[in-house]
């Protein structure tokens, strides 16, 4: 199998969201800050998961969201796993900004997380991590538990890794239309080497959530990996989007 | 006598908030199994399920419908439901008599199914929102409700033989993944319908039919033996459900199917063609063997309902005279609930015919929830008596209502405008647009909307011939326009298109267009647009705005068609158009 088992109530999508709270976050991008524009993101993303889980006035669990925020520490923002349905009676949760950027940390929560959850995921989809970032980690060197994270593997493969960095320094030429835009590819000239290093451990676009992107009017091309340049609150939320196209029966 | 008993049509509507189990009714000239069972999903939400199945028939006659409402759009249950009631009343009451062709059953059907859409879009506009509805749901059914409530479908119509049609007929459409199966004395004839099932294919309250052409299917009873229809739910067993599958078996693999995760609602129609039509009135209803998590509902017969023209004489009719009192029977047994029921139907107070007339029990469709508008007659579009529309010189033309129209007019003008890179337009490059209220300036001048912005380029002036003195001015519903743009109007059309109320589509005047040669066309991203000609549909992302395809004219029977081969959108920003990969 490869990523093609469709989200259903019964074999519900798996997302972990990693994101990152540090100070930073608090920098102005297209007249908000950051960490406000993620929270759009967010929210967009989930409801676009609202909008595929409803049949009917009711909203089925077809996704399952862990949500951590990170600095120093890791906060589990929605206080354990939640069905797409409770995340829509809780909505989306504050964020606040803090101090540090301990990625490795925070991989770490979501290895743990998936170790405990890997077994019951039989015919489900394949599990994804979404790691939202600004700036580069301030403690230990994620790679290796990211590494880690991706050799993990259920029915439907391994578990998927998708990584959006905020940031204005990623690509030497703007983005125009993101629409048009085929997506960060393995040859992508990149201008950051912590943008290299996420490419490094982001996993390739599956065909199935590539079929579900162009539906949405995205154009990724086939090789491109999960890599969002953050450089605009568009293409933050495309990256969310991303994050939440697992087919879905 | 023989009259009465065949006005005395029965409808059949499957209920939605249930599961019906195998269920089998002998009608006359037919033999009839059915079974309904929602998705699992369903079930244990106790929501209603988005198939439907409805159904009429007089013993010598049957009209069916069987539609899948689309989860993904809004309430997909409603448009099921709306569209299979509507098109079995079209199929009784309005499918052309007589009429072997394919096209103009078509084009009646798309023209009847575009006109839907006004009551369509009213009953969606006035489904309240659930007041407790947390904010994110709220959004996405308002979502939803923007798109509309959307449906594929199935539907045929089948006529035994008679003075008018002595081979009999049976007409069988289709638009979306829903599928049929039309099965001959001892072969499989599906092939013959040439059918594609798609599921971007649909009926959308919004829009009518989208995604592709409704598939039409016409042809003589002569070797039809069975006729089935199911939706995607069950379409995993086609194979087995053509070699042909036993109530329990039929039963068991339903059930199998809902206890997967990807359960989806399952319907089922088989109709079989019996040689000889059965000589008393009954009508049997066989339970399931293996009920459907709970006893199916006793099936609803009930007295006539809108009974149809009565026919003068019937002399084909074998068993015409015989003065036996109408009974109508319904047996009804569920092992799981050991009911047996037996119904006796009164006829009508004139002898009755012997001929099998069984009258399907009506069990009023139960709507629950936010869903809960009574079931309403559809929109309709008032039908012509004469097969020629009265003629009317060319004249200053009413304007057309906007509810009238088939299409949502799109929001924008097509711009003609350069590709990235150039400094001017491209030459010989075209316009397609569709437009209402089609006005008459003076001879031979005429101008057209062709966009909701009050901008000039959302009116064309355009120079043609006089109406042909067959069409009333009243009756055009839309225009589709092809011309080539010129620097001051009007323009000279290379095509233009009538769509009358009544559905048929009149060409107006010769067509330009140069089959097979590559040509630029400029449009708008809607199926009110460009995308009508499009064989393969439009990009999906952003709709209604202008874009320019390069393709090849095609004529596809009477229709022209464009095959893209690339596509450009307009950069607002940039006033060029942008290649779009």
């Amino acid at each position: 199998m490869s990523y093609e088992i469709e989200a259903t109530s019964k074999t519900p999508a798996f997302i972990i969201y990693l994101l990152d709270v540090s100070a930073s976050m608090r920098i102005n991008m297209g007249g908000k800050q950051r960490i406000n524009v993620v929270a759009d993101a967010l929210q967009a993303a989930f409801q676009q998961m609202v909008f595929r889980s409803t049949k009917g006035s009711r909203i089925q669990p077809r996704y399952r969201v862990a949500l951590y925020a990170y600095s120093d520490k890791v906060y589990d923002v929605a206080d354990g796993v939640k069905t797409i349905d409770q995340v829509a009676r809780l909505g989306v949760p504050e964020l606040k900004t803090l101090r540090t950027t301990d990625t490795a940390e925070a991989f770490r929560q979501a290895r743990k997380l998936l170790e405990s959850e890997l077994s019951h995921l039989r015919g489900c989809p394949a599990p994804l991590v979404c790691h939202m970032t600004d700036g580069e980690y301030t403690g230990e060197d994620p790679e290796p538990v990211v590494r880690e994270i991706m050799q993990m593997t259920t029915d439907d493969g391994a578990v998927l890794v998708e990584n959006i960095f905020i940031s204005d320094k990623i690509l030497p030429q703007p983005i125009k239309d993101v629409y048009r835009w085929p997506g960060v590819r393995p040859k992508t000239r990149l201008t950051n080497e912590y943008a290299a290093k996420l490419r490094a451990i982001s996993s390739p676009v599956p065909d199935s959530y590539r079929v579900m992107m162009l539906e949405m009017g995205y154009n990724i091309a086939e090789d491109a990996v999960m890599l969002l340049p953050g450089v605009t609150p568009e293409l933050v939320q495309m990256g969310f989007q991303m994050s939440a196209a697992t087919p879905v029966h | 006598m023989i009259e009465d008993t065949l006005n005395s049509a029965s409808k059949l509507q499957v209920p939605q908030d249930r599961e019906t189990g195998v269920q089998e009714i002998v009608a006359g000239s037919f033999r009839l199994r059915y079974l309904y069972a929602r998705s699992s999903d369903c079930r244990q939400s106790d929501d209603p399920g988005q198939d439907y199945v409805a159904l009429r028939q007089d013993g010598r006659r049957l009209a069916f419908a069987l539609c899948d409402g689309v989860s993904q759009s809004f309430y997909g249950d409603l448009a099921a439901r709306l569209l299979g009631d509507a098109l079995v009343e079209w199929l009784w009451d309005r499918l052309p008599p007589g009429e072997f062709r394919r096209e103009p059953i078509r084009q009646a059907l798309h023209g009847y199914l575009t006109d839907l859409t006004d009551e369509a879009t009213r009953q969606v506009r006035r489904i309240p929102i659930p007041a407790d509805a947390p904010p994110l749901l709220r959004d996405a059914l308002e979502q939803k409700r923007a798109i509309g409530s959307e449906s594929t479908f199935v539907c045929g119509t089948v006529e035994m033989p008679g003075p008018n049609l002595p081979h009999g007929r049976v007409v069988l459409a289709w638009l979306g993944d829903a599928e049929l199966q039309l099965w001959g004395k001892e072969r499989d004839r599906t092939g013959e319908l040439g059918a594609e099932w798609i599921e971007a294919r649909r009926w959308s309250t919004k829009v009518g039919p989208k995604g592709g052409t409704i598939g039409v299917f016409v042809g003589r009873l002569e070797d039809v033996r069975r006729v089935l229809a199911y939706s995607d739910g069950i379409a995993s067993l086609r194979e087995r459900l053509g070699r042909g599958i036993d109530d329990s078996e039929l039963a068991r693999e339903v059930e199998r199917l809902g206890e997967m995760p990807t359960s989806d609602d399952v319907s089922f129609l088989e109709i079989e063609v019996l040689p000889e039509p059965v000589a008393a009135t009954v009508a049997v209803t066989v339970p399931a063997a293996v009920p459907l998590v709970e006893p199916s509902p006793t099936p609803s017969f009930v007295p006539p309902v809108e009974p149809p023209p009565a026919p003068r004489s019937r002399p084909w009719l074998v068993y015409a005279g015989a003065g036996v009192a109408m009974i109508v029977l319904c047996l009804l047994a569920s092992l799981a609930g050991g009911q047996l029921v037996k119904k006796m139907g009164t006829g009508p107070t004139t002898a009755p015919s012997p001929v099998a007339t069984a009258t399907l029990e009506v069990k009023p469709t139960v709507i629950v929830g936010p869903t809960a508008t009574p079931p309403q007659s559809p929109n309709r579009t008032p039908t012509l008596e004469s097969p020629l529309p009265t003629p009317v010189p060319p004249t200053r033309m009413p304007q057309t209502p906007i509810s009238e129209t088939p299409f949502q007019l799109s929001q924008v003008p097509p711009s003609v405008a350069p590709i990235e890179g150039k400094d001017t337009p491209p030459e010989e490059a075209i316009v397609v647009v569709g437009g209402r209220k089609l006005d008459f300036i003076e001879n031979g001048l005429y101008s057209l909307r062709v966009a909701q912005q009050d901008v000039p380029a959302s009116q064309v002036r355009f120079s043609h011939q006089d109406l042909p003195p067959e069409i009333s001015p009243d009756q055009v519903q839309w225009v589709w326009l092809i011309y080539r743009p010129v620097p001051s109007e009007p323009v000279m059309p290379l095509l233009i298109t009538l769509v009358l109320k009544d559905g048929r589509e009149w060409l107006w005047g010769p067509v330009d267009l140069q089959e097979g040669q590559e040509v630029l066309v400029f449009g708008v991203d809607t199926p009110a647009g460009l995308c009508h000609f499009l064989a393969q549909g439009c990009p999906s992302g952003k709709p209604d705005v202008p874009i320019l395809v390069k393709g090849s004219w095609y004529q596809h029977e009477r229709d022209w068609k464009l095959q893209a081969t690339e596509w450009y959108r307009f950069s607002q920003d940039k006033k060029v158009y942008v290649p779009v990969e």
